[in-house]
This record gives C-alpha cells, sequence and structure tokens, in this order.
C-alpha cells in the first residue's frame, strides 16, 4: 500500500500535494538564525547511535523493515550496516570529526584571530543544504545529513522514488532523540522522483548549496537547474586499484589478499580495486602473475559467498570479456575465466587503468613506476583508493607517485575497502564544504574577548527534576578514556584522582587562557612566570602552563620553587612583569626579596589562583613594588577546571562563570534550595557538555553570592555571563552556637582595619563548657594577639554578640610562626579552619 | 537510384552475397532466401578471412570453419564481434586507398571510432533504406515538402553519420525549405534552436505543404515539451505529413520519455497520425536500416537477420526473451561486422504478434546492455587506451 505521508518536513510527516505546496513556498522558508547547535545534534546522534546498535530498539525495527520490504538490504546486510552507522554516529566520533575537520568542537563560535586586533573568525552555516542522495546506497544520503546538520546547515534530502522510507524514518528518529526539540527545524527528507523537475528546480532554486552524490548525469541535470550562487558539492563514483612491486606481485600472501579483494563485496565498493597494476613492463612477468592470480582465485573466490550479478551486470560482464578475448588477435591479452564463470582475469599489456564490470572481474596491467604519473593524471578525479603491496625500501616513493598521480588513499590489500573514523572522503573533509568560514572586526577595543560565546547567555539545562547534589567528599570522574590524572581534593579529606581525556583537558585549557585574557594578561607583551606549585600530581603549574602555552605569551616555568633569592633574580634578569601563583607563596617571595624587587618594580601585574589576597597585602604590593594589577588569573578546580574567570570591571572576588563549561547553582548553606538575591550560599556546578563524566550539581565546597543584575543586562565589559563574588571555602563559613561566621569576614577586618598582611588561621575547638574561637597570627607581623582579637569584636557583630552579649562563645589569639601554623600535606595551602570540635 | 549496376569487389567469390543485396523488396521471405542467406554468409566469412588478419586470427581463437555454414541455422554460431570493439580499434578488410567513405561514432561512453566503407559496402547500404522508404510509401518525388531536421547543421567537412543521413533522406521528397534544429555556432559548436523549430513548424502549417520531421526524438519532444510550456495552439501539419526519427536519447537520456508518450504528444500537438510517427534504428556498425512499420514494430529486412543471446551464456534464444541483440549480415566487405553483437537488450518477435502484414519477426529494443558505472571513468579510460595504442 501506497504510504500517504512519505515526506518528513520539520517535524511532521506529510503527503505529495502538501509537499508540492511547500515546496513552492521553499525559497520564502525562513531560517534559523542560529546554526543547528552542536550540543543537540551531538545528543541526538549518541541517542541514536545507542537505539541503533540495540537489535530490538523500535526505530531499527522500522529501519529494518523498511529496508526489507524495498529489496534495499537483505537481513545479512543489517547488522555490519547498522553497526557500520551506530560507529559513526557515537558522540567521539563526531566530536573528532569535528575537531578534524572544523578544527573545532564549537565550529560556529566566532573565536580571535590573534590577539592584538579585533579580528574574529568562525565558520558559518551556508543555509539550506539540498542533498541528493544517490540510489545504490541507502544510508548516504542519511549520513550526508549528519554532515549537513554538524555544519549547521537546514537540510533538505531528496531520495529517489522508489527508495525505502530508510532516509525519512531515520531523521524523524534522530528529531526524536533530541531533548531541545530543536533539530526538527532543521531536516527535512522527501521523495521526488529525478523526473519531476518542476519540484526538483524549485528546491534547487532555494538551496544555497547542493550535496549531489551518484553519477555524472545526477549531478549534471543538477548543476542546470541549480542557481548559479549556490554552492554545488558533488560526490561522483570514484575508482580503485592495487599497485605491487614485482618481487610483492609473486609472494603467496599477496596474491591471496589481491584475491580477496577481488571477491570481497563483489567489488561494488567504491574503494574496491578494477585494476592491478604491476611495476613491470614486461609481459612474461605480468601473464605470469595473472595466472598465478588466477590459481589463487580458484582457491579463494569459492570460500567467499557469492552474490550473483543481476542481468544488467553480468551483460557487462560478458561483453568485457568478449572484447578482451578479441583483443588477443590484435596484441598481448588474456582473459583466465572460472570454469563455473564466478571469476575472470583479464590481463592487458596497456598501461591505462580500465574500469572492470565488478563481480570479481580484475584487469591485470603493466605500470612501471616511472609512468605512473603519467597513466594516472588522466583520471585522476576518479581516482579514490590505490591498495598498495611493496617493501618498506619502496613504500617513499610509490606512495609519493600514487598520491601524486591522483590517488586520494593508500592503503594495505586486504583492508582498502576500511575507514577510520574522521578520514576525508575522496580527499575532501565534508564539513568545511558544507560551511563558510566567516570574519568579524568589531567596531570597538574588543581587548580580553577571546570569543563571542562570552557576550551571549546560555539558558538553564532543561532538567525535568535536578539531580541530587554531589558533595565535595564524593567527588569521582571515573572515565575509561581517561588519559591524564591530576590529585584531587588537596584542601578537604583523603586526596583522590581526577581525570581527564586530553581533548578534554585541551578545552579545559584553552577557556583557561581565555580567562587570564579576561584578566588583563596581554599575550603578545607581557613576559609572565608561571610560580604555580608544582609535583606529585598537581594540577596547578601544569594547568597554568597549558594555559599560557595556548596564548603563546613568553613563558617563564619556573613554579613555586623554594629558592625564593633565585626566583627574584630570574624576574629581575629576565625582565619579567606578570607574575603566576599563589598569594602566600607571592608573598614570601616579595617579602624576602623586598630589596631587589622593590628596586627592580618590574613586576606590573599578577595573576593569583587558590587563595586570596588581602586587602593590605595588595596595598603593600602596590605600594612597595609597584604591581598595578593584581587579579584572580583563574578561579578553578582540578575537579572540574576553570569555573570563573575576572574581567578589568571585576571587584574583588567577583568573577563571570565560564558558562560554555559549567551551569552554575547557588544554593543555601543549609539546604539544597536555590538562595535569593545576593545572599551566600554553597556554589553548585554542572557540566554543560552532557558527555562529561564529571559529576553533575558538584557542590565544590566554596561559598559566595550572585552578583545581582537586570535580566540580559551585561557587566559594564560587555559580557552577559553570570557574576558571582567567591566569599571562600564552606570551610570558611563554620557554625558556632547559632551563627554562621565567615573566615573571610575576619581576614577582611584584620587586613583592613588592623592593616594586618600576614597569615590568619582560626581553630575551632571546644573545652567542657563552650566552644572556643582560636586566631592565629603571623608573629612579627606587625599584630599582637590582643590587638587582631579587639579588632575582631570591634568590627564584626556576630562575633561580638556570641562573645560578648550571650557569652556562648570564647574568643583568643596567639601569635605563630610560618612552620607552626597547619598546612595540606598535598598543596602545602595554609588550613584556614582547623576544626577540632568532636560534634 | 543510379544507373549503373552496382557490384561487389569480387564477383565470382561474392555471388550470393550480390544477389542477396540485389534483394528489392524488404519484407518478402520466400524460404528459398534462407539458403541464399547462409551462402552469402560463407562467401562474406572467407572474404573476411582472405583479407582481415584481426579475423583470420579471430576464427582461429574461435576454432571456426566457414565451410561449417550450411544453413540459416548455422548462421548463429558464427563468431561475432561486439560492436563497442569497432569503435575501440580501426579493423579495415580492404586497402585504405578502396575506403569510399569513413564514419566517426561517438558510443554511448564517449569512444570515438572510425568505421570504413568501401564504395559497394557503402551504396548498398543506401540503397537498402531507398528500399524501406520505397515499401512504406515515403517517396513521393513529385511532392514539395518542408523539412525539420533534428540533427546537426550541414558542415561541408561534417564527418557525422547522422547529419549525412538525414540529408540524404530529403532526396526523397524534394525540399522547399529544410531547417536545421542543431544550428552551427560559427564556433565549431551547435545549439539546439527549439524557438527556430517552433516557428518553422507554424510557416510550414500556414504554407500547406506536407512536412517531414527527421532526427534525434529528445529534440522533437523538447519542442513539443516548449510548445506546451508556452500553451500555444496546437498545429495541424498538412496531410501527407512525416515524423521519422533515429538515433535515440544519446546525450539526454535522463529525459528520455517513452515512445508511447512522445507519440502521443507529436500527434496532440502537430497533429500527424501516430502511424506517420516513426523511429529507426540502425548503427554505424551495422548501416541495415531497422524502420517502424505502421505499429511501430522493427521488423528484419530480407538482407539481416536477428539473433537474441543469453547475457549469461551468449547462446542463442527463442522468441520473446531478453537478450543481447546480435545482427547478422552478408552485405559489408570493408569490416567484417557481417556478425555483431549489439551493447542493446532486445527481445525477437514472431510477425504475428504485429499483425501489420509484415511477414519477418521484428525485435524490440530494451534499453542498453550492462551499467557502465561511472561513464565519465569509462570515458577517460577509452581516452587512455586510445592513447596508449
Amino acid at each position: 500500500m501506497k504510504n500517504p505521508t512519505p515526506h518528513f518536513w520539520l517535524g511532521e510527516w506529510i503527503g505529495d500535494a502538501e509537499l508540492e505546496k511547500r515546496v513552492a513556498a521553499l525559497d520564502a522558508l525562513i531560517l534559523p538564525a542560529e546554526p543547528a547547535p552542536t550540543g543537540a545534534v551531538l545528543e541526538a546522534c549518541e541517542r541514536t547511535s545507542r537505539a541503533l546498535s540495540k537489535k530490538n530498539s523500535p526505530l531499527r525495527k522500522r529501519l529494518e523493515r523498511a529496508l526489507l520490504e524495498s529489496g534495499a538490504a537483505s537481513k545479512a546486510d543489517m547488522a555490519p550496516a547498522f553497526s557500520e552507522i551506530a560507529a559513526m554516529l557515537g558522540r567521539a566520533a563526531l566530536e573528532t570529526k569535528l575537531k578534524r575537520e572544523l578544527g573545532s568542537k564549537r565550529p560556529f563560535l566566532l573565536g580571535r584571530v590573534s590577539y592584538d586586533d579585533g579580528l574574529f573568525e568562525a565558520w558559518a552555516p551556508l543555509g539550506l543544504l539540498v542533498h541528493v542522495a544517490p540510489q545504490n546506497s541507502f544510508a548516504t544520503g542519511t549520513l550526508s545529513v549528519i554532515e549537513g546538520l554538524l555544519s549547521g546547515n537546514v537540510n533538505f534530502l531528496k531520495t529517489g522514488g522508489a527508495e525505502p522510507p530508510f532516509a525519512q524514518l531515520f531523521l524523524e528518529g534522530l528529531a526524536q532523540n533530541d531533548s531541545s526539540g530543536v533539530l526538527k527545524n532543521y531536516l527535512i527528507a522527501a521523495k521526488i522522483s529525478s523526473k519531476r523537475a518542476d519540484i526538483l528546480s524549485k528546491v534547487f532554486a532555494a538551496a544555497d548549496a547542493v550535496a549531489a552524490w551518484g553519477g555524472e548525469d545526477a549531478v549534471a541535470s543538477i548543476r542546470k537547474m541549480a542557481p548559479a550562487g549556490a554552492r554545488l558539492i558533488e560526490w561522483g563514483h570514484r575508482i580503485s586499484f592495487i599497485y605491487l612491486s614485482e618481487a610483492f606481485a609473486s609472494q603467496a600472501e599477496t596474491l591471496e589478499r589481491v584475491a580477496y579483494e577481488c571477491c570481497h563485496q563483489e567489488q561494488l565498493s567504491c574503494s574496491s580495486p578494477q585494476c592491478v597494476c604491476l611495476d613491470t613492463d614486461n609481459w612474461k612477468t605480468l601473464s605470469r602473475f595473472a595466472e598465478n592470480l588466477a590459481k589463487t582465485l580458484n582457491r579463494i573466490s569459492p570460500k567467499i559467498p557469492r552474490v550473483p550479478p543481476d542481468d544488467a551486470a553480468a551483460a557487462e560482464i560478458s561483453l568485457v570479456t568478449q572484447c578482451q578475448e578479441l583483443e588477443s588477435c590484435l596484441g598481448q591479452a588474456q582473459v583466465i575465466a572460472a570454469k563455473d564463470g564466478s571469476w575472470r582475469v583479464l590481463a592487458d599489456a596497456r598501461p591505462a587503468l580500465a574500469p572492470s564490470p565488478l563481480h570479481r572481474t580484475i584487469w591485470v596491467k603493466p605500470l612501471p613506476r616511472q609512468k605512473i604519473i603519467q597513466v594516472l593524471r588522466p583520471m585522476k578525479s576518479y581516482l579514490q583508493t590505490a591498495g598498495l603491496a611493496c617493501g618498506v625500501e619502496d613504500v617513499h616513493e610509490l606512495t609519493r607517485l600514487l598520491l601524486s598521480g591522483g590517488a586520494a588513499r593508500v592503503r594495505k590489500i586486504g583492508e582498502m575497502t576500511g575507514s577510520y573514523s574522521g578520514e576525508p572522503h575522496d580527499g575532501l573533509y565534508a564539513l568545511p564544504r558544507y560551511c563558510r568560514r566567516v570574519s568579524v572586526q568589531v567596531p570597538f577595543d574588543g581587548r580580553g574577548i577571546s570569543a563571542f560565546d562570552e557576550l551571549t547567555s546560555y539558558p538553564p539545562p532543561a532538567w525535568t527534576s535536578p539531580p541530587a547534589v554531589t558533595p565535595k567528599e564524593e567527588f569521582s570522574s571515573e572515565n575509561p578514556a581517561a588519559r591524564l590524572f591530576f590529585k584531587s581534593g588537596g584542601s578537604t579529606g583523603k586526596p583522590k584522582l581526577s581525570t581527564f581525556t586530553y581533548d578534554q583537558y585541551d578545552d579545559d585549557m584553552w577557556f583557561g587562557a581565555q580567562g587570564l585574557y579576561a584578566a588583563g594578561l596581554d599575550p603578545e607583551k607581557d613576559r609572565a612566570m608561571n610560580l604555580f606549585f608544582c609535583g606529585g600530581l598537581y594540577g596547578g603549574f601544569i594547568s597554568i602552563f597549558s594555559a599560557l602555552e595556548r596564548l603563546r605569551v613568553a613563558q617563564f616555568p619556573m613554579a613555586a620553587h623554594q629558592d625564593l633569592k633565585m626566583v627574584a633574580q630570574a624576574i629581575v634578569d629576565y625582565k619579567v612583569n606578570a607574575l603566576l601563583g599563589m598569594p602566600s607563596y607571592l608573598m614570601n617571595l616579595f617579602e624576602q626579596n623586598a630589596a631587589l624587587l622593590g628596586k627592580y618594580r618590574g613586576v606590573t601585574k599578577i595573576f593569583y589562583g587558590g587563595e586570596h589576597f588581602t586587602e593590605a597585602q595588595r596595598r603593600y604590593l602596590k605600594k612597595r613594588f609597584g604591581v598595578g594589577l593584581i587579579r584572580s588569573g583563574a578561579y578553578g578546580s582540578v575537579d572540574i577546571g576553570p569555573m570563573g574567570f575576572q574581567c578589568g570591571r571585576c571587584a574583588d572576588g567577583v568573577h563571570h562563570l565560564q558558562q560554555k563549561l559549567h551551569f552554575l547553582e547557588i544554593l543555601k548553606l543549609d539546604e539544597d534550595r536555590p538562595v535569593s538575591g545576593e545572599e551566600v550560599g554553597r556554589l553548585v556546578f554542572s557540566p554543560r557538555d552532557p558527555g562529561s563524566p564529571k559529576p553533575m550539581r558538584y557542590a565544590i565546597g566554596d561559598v559566595g553570592h550572585w552578583i545581582s543584575a537586570e535580566p540580559g543586562e551585561p557587566c559594564p565589559c560587555g559580557r552577559l555571563s553570570p557574576r558571582f563574588k567567591l566569599l571562600g571555602r564552606v570551610g570558611d563559613v563554620f557554625r558556632v552556637g547559632s551563627f554562621f561566621l565567615n573566615y573571610q569576614k575576619f581576614a577582611q577586618i584584620l587586613s583592613t582595619h588592623a592593616d594586618y598582611a600576614g597569615e590568619l588561621q582560626i581553630c575551632l575547638q571546644e573545652d567542657s563548657r563552650k566552644e572556643k574561637i582560636l586566631l592565629r597570627v603571623s608573629k612579627g607581623a606587625g599584630l599582637s594577639a590582643a590587638q587582631c582579637a579587639a579588632a575582631c569584636l570591634k568590627h564584626y557583630g556576630d562575633l561580638a554578640q556570641a562573645v560578648t552579649g550571650d557569652k556562648t562563645l570564647l574568643l583568643s589569639a596567639e601569635e605563630t610562626r610560618p612552620e607552626d601554623f597547619e598546612r595540606s600535606a598535598a598543596s602545602g595551602k595554609l588550613l584556614r579552619v582547623v576544626d577540632t570540635r568532636k560534634r | 537510384m543510379s544507373g549503373e549496376r552496382l557490384q561487389v569487389p569480387d564477383a565470382k567469390k561474392l555471388a550470393a552475397v550480390q544477389a542477396v543485396a540485389d534483394l528489392a523488396d524488404p519484407y518478402s521471405f520466400p524460404t528459398a532466401y534462407d539458403e541464399l542467406f547462409a551462402r552469402a554468409m560463407r562467401e562474406c566469412i572467407a572474404w573476411h578471412a582472405g583479407h582481415c588478419d584481426f579475423y583470420r586470427r579471430m576464427l582461429a581463437l574461435r576454432a571456426f570453419k566457414p565451410d561449417s555454414v550450411k544453413n540459416l541455422k548455422d548462421c548463429a554460431r558464427i563468431p561475432f564481434v561486439p560492436a563497442n570493439f569497432f569503435k575501440m580499434h580501426e579493423i579495415i578488410s580492404i586497402p585504405k586507398s578502396a575506403v569510399f567513405a569513413h564514419f566517426t561514432s561517438s558510443g554511448t561512453t564517449g569512444q570515438k571510432s572510425q568505421i570504413f566503407f568501401d564504395r559497394w559496402s557503402f551504396s548498398a547500404g543506401q540503397r537498402m533504406v531507398d528500399a524501406v522508404f520505397k515499401h512504406f510509401g515515403f517517396v513521393t518525388p513529385k511532392t514539395k515538402t518542408n523539412y525539420l531536421l533534428y540533427s546537426y547543421e550541414t558542415e561541408a567537412d561534417s564527418t557525422l553519420g547522422t547529419a549525412y543521413t538525414d540529408n540524404y533522406l530529403c532526396k526523397y521528397a524534394p525540399a522547399k525549405n529544410v531547417f536545421h534544429a542543431l544550428r552551427r555556432t560559427g564556433t565549431g559548436a551547435h545549439e539546439f534552436d527549439a524557438f527556430g523549430c517552433i516557428q518553422s513548424l507554424r510557416d510550414y502549417e500556414a504554407h500547406g505543404l506536407p512536412v517531414r520531421i527527421f532526427g534525434f526524438p529528445a529534440f522533437l519532444y523538447f519542442t513539443l515539451k516548449r510548445m506546451r510550456d508556452l500553451k500555444m495552439k496546437n498545429l495541424r501539419l498538412p496531410p501527407g505529413s512525416l515524423i521519422f526519427l533515429g538515433g535515440g536519447w544519446k546525450g539526454h537520456a535522463g529525459e528520455a520519455v517513452s515512445k508511447e508518450e512522445l507519440y502521443a504528444l507529436a500527434q496532440e500537438r502537430l497533429g500527424i497520425p501516430q502511424a506517420r510517427i516513426r523511429d529507426s534504428f540502425g548503427a554505424v556498425e551495422h548501416p541495415i536500416p531497422y524502420c517502424e512499420c505502421a505499429n511501430h514494430r522493427f521488423h528484419v529486412p530480407v538482407w539481416s537477420r536477428v539473433v537474441i543471446r543469453d547475457v549469461r551464456t551468449l547462446e542463442p534464444l527463442g522468441f520473446g526473451k531478453p537478450g543481447f541483440l546480435q545482427f547478422l549480415t552478408p552485405f559489408l566487405t570493408s569490416i567484417p561486422a557481417h556478425s555483431v553483437l549489439m551493447g542493446d537488450l532486445a527481445s525477437l518477435h514472431p510477425a504475428s504478434e504485429c499483425g501489420c502484414g509484415i511477414e519477418s519477426p521484428f525485435f524490440t529494443v530494451l534499453g542498453r546492455a550492462g551499467t557502465s558505472k561511472n561513464k565519465s571513468c569509462a570515458l577517460a579510460a577509452a581516452e587512455l587506451l586510445g592513447a596508449s595504442r
């Protein structure tokens, strides 16, 4: 029975009359302003891939039924075909494809060309991309649409009038697997006979580009109908062949492999050989090879199940064989055929490649290596795979000659039809052909902005119900694909591993680099010294190194070396102006080399991480050493990578969210509910990339509050990414009695009101009756224990209430030598709150 | 048509060949002709074996003895040469000095072949066309006629076979006006002039003289389609008008419509009854005229025989089964194409299935045999083969 609605149009099934109506208005179709969102494409493909790998999934059953009913594929073809398609649609395979072909997993993002101008480039879709599916392969058109989606286009797939509705059902399945629901707006698949020039001409007239698969005639008629401005992307048929060095031509293994290729898939693949060329011009050698190959085929061919040729193919075989038999009356030519007609070897003294009628028919031709280029070149645009057998001494020369002659791939004989993920197609990558490369020069000073995504905002994830919050202690990032391991959780609890693939790490580092650039690092002029801690699986130094490397900034990878004098001298000697490190280390460096660095006054920028500078420390560094810019270089963690960065307009502690990597929530301190307004709460991050092995709703252990802004109101820097003020560790906020007290508040009071620039550690203890706070300050930093306690009581209302009002809390202070502060064994970081209470 | 009697190159050795070619009534088949035909074929085989090295070696390769052809049935065993082979090699059975005409035929995959004719072979072929036209009553020397030729506008140096044929066909009715649909551009190329065709047809309708339309069906179709697209008034061409097509849809296969559709459209648009619309079939390698009868069947004329061969085993098939189309004709002395396997699929049918009154069987062409997966590729290969020869 004829399907009354055989066309899949932007999410709905429609009939012929409706199709004609819509095609007539196709040129007025308003295309989405955004390229097909890569994240949604990858997600839908991954889910479709999983569905296709399951034999019993409804989608696979629907597709199999369509193929069987139309006879487009046999039962035996199903399993390999579906597993091949499933493999191509996997997230990892498509991400690799994007990176190889468009150089980025976010190809449509306008990104900087260089750091000293306002120029940005990106890929952009062509618009309406019409795909004309070939008739000989049911999946090709569909996969071309996937490539069209990856390149952001709205896709119109024309399938033939007689084809099964495979593509239509497939694309419906894909749209159903898209949780964002937007991909259907990029998908049309219509069954239109090639004879319906009236409909097709309208389709082509509306096209921005046409991807044409199939024979020459089809492509020629499309070229006539497509508008002049439309890009025509041709994927024509190709011819493949085998080349053998003389020594290898006589080896039994080579003969077996050649025989296998002649039988495999009845040579119907474009990468199956049609011709074997020998590096010889001696007819006797060639004839002997042909006889040996015939003997081998006699043995191998019966072992490979045969798909007999249909009448047309059989006729072609008969004609070619007859002609070649007659050739022997004119010159050197030979036909050796199987008794039962299952295979034939056609030896011929003329070196040119000849197309074979396939079905185990192979030409054998002489082609001395000196003639390879001359003979192949006229067929260059039709050549695809050259199967090669030769020794290591010949491989360089022969490969170069075959590629220069026009072969697009050189492969091992026996694996000619194989391919690998991300492989170019007939010498070209598809995605760049389906895209334009566009450039933008911004009409203002765009310094600090690395990519245009910083100027947009991202919607919250579409959770039906939010997943559970993952506490810091339960962090894990198990990933079998991981290749890079760091120690996680230096400041709390037992160390675990944080794992990355190199791709994830690379991504994270690009964002880290963006953050540093936004914070004011000048990749063109600055000379940066990386002073973060290194070794022991610690990620600090390494990741900053990687970020600086991506910025191509002058870098001195010193690490947090303990010979501070040497470090200071190096800064002076190498004219370093930008330091990157942890505040405690940097403070030590400046204090212990105050004379040298005070005289140099060449350090103009400090980018810190891991801890904070107090107000007093900042004042000291500015006044004494002339440091003009002190900014957080990155708010990041080894667990989940860069989370925030500071722009030039961010006040102390305020960060922009790395919104492309993370979705941020701020939840109340004591329950899993969002805070309101600028209320202080716990920072909870979820990866934007659904394929990320990092935990969802990860409570990283930091506290902070939103910087309120009207919706859509950007930061004065122009960025729309959410801003938050980082207030410190969850441990910084501790409960005593009925109050939440904050380490940061103590530190800020001492810095602001007592001009204290030393270290501060708060110890929570209890005696038999009351809880007790012990404030430890650096001995010799100019602040006495008594001054310390007095300042805190005077300026911290809640503290004063508990100590002097309610009298539920004891407060004391002591001056402590640096080595007596408690520090993290892993990272050497100061432990700010040491809680030894029993509760 | 010419006063001088046309003679085979060797009257003694080719007596039967002469006799067959001299048969004047194309579709009359007394059984006696079968024996004559077999004898003529035997003479022809011997002739080529004596004049063509290639043919002699081929007979050896096929271990074929010319003397083994005793009757018509034996003719089916005569080794054949694929027509395609003549497109790849220049094969000749006469000295170059005896070449009277040569034709370049472009194959469907683009190869160009040189086919050589001596005076006999060429003129005997022409005479057969005369006989066929006469049989169908298309020879009207007293009626001035307007011509629309869907063929290449002639150039003195034209070596394209179809162009020659169509001019030649004009001799059966004296020409008043001739319009070429494929006009010279002056740069060595030709352009299809649809508006010129339509204008000529309108003029011809007004003239009142019979119109003859000859040539490629594709361009006739394009003309009719243009008339339909422009919603033009249907024409009523004068009585006695004739459409005689040939050459197939070469190069326009993608746009081809069925014969029935084309004929119906032509009848509707031009007012020519379908019985006066005829297609023809022929090849440079086998210049026997096959012309559709009033029922649009290709009957086999007295000068040739048709064998249909299984595409796999190459064994002869009976009536009604599809296979390779093979022609046998004894009259060619310049090339050994007297047994030629065409690149077409066809089936053979007894005369009774037609009913037009012609007694000989007819064949139906079913399409090209085989599949050239990549035409341009095959073309590039063919050119290379040519270059390396």
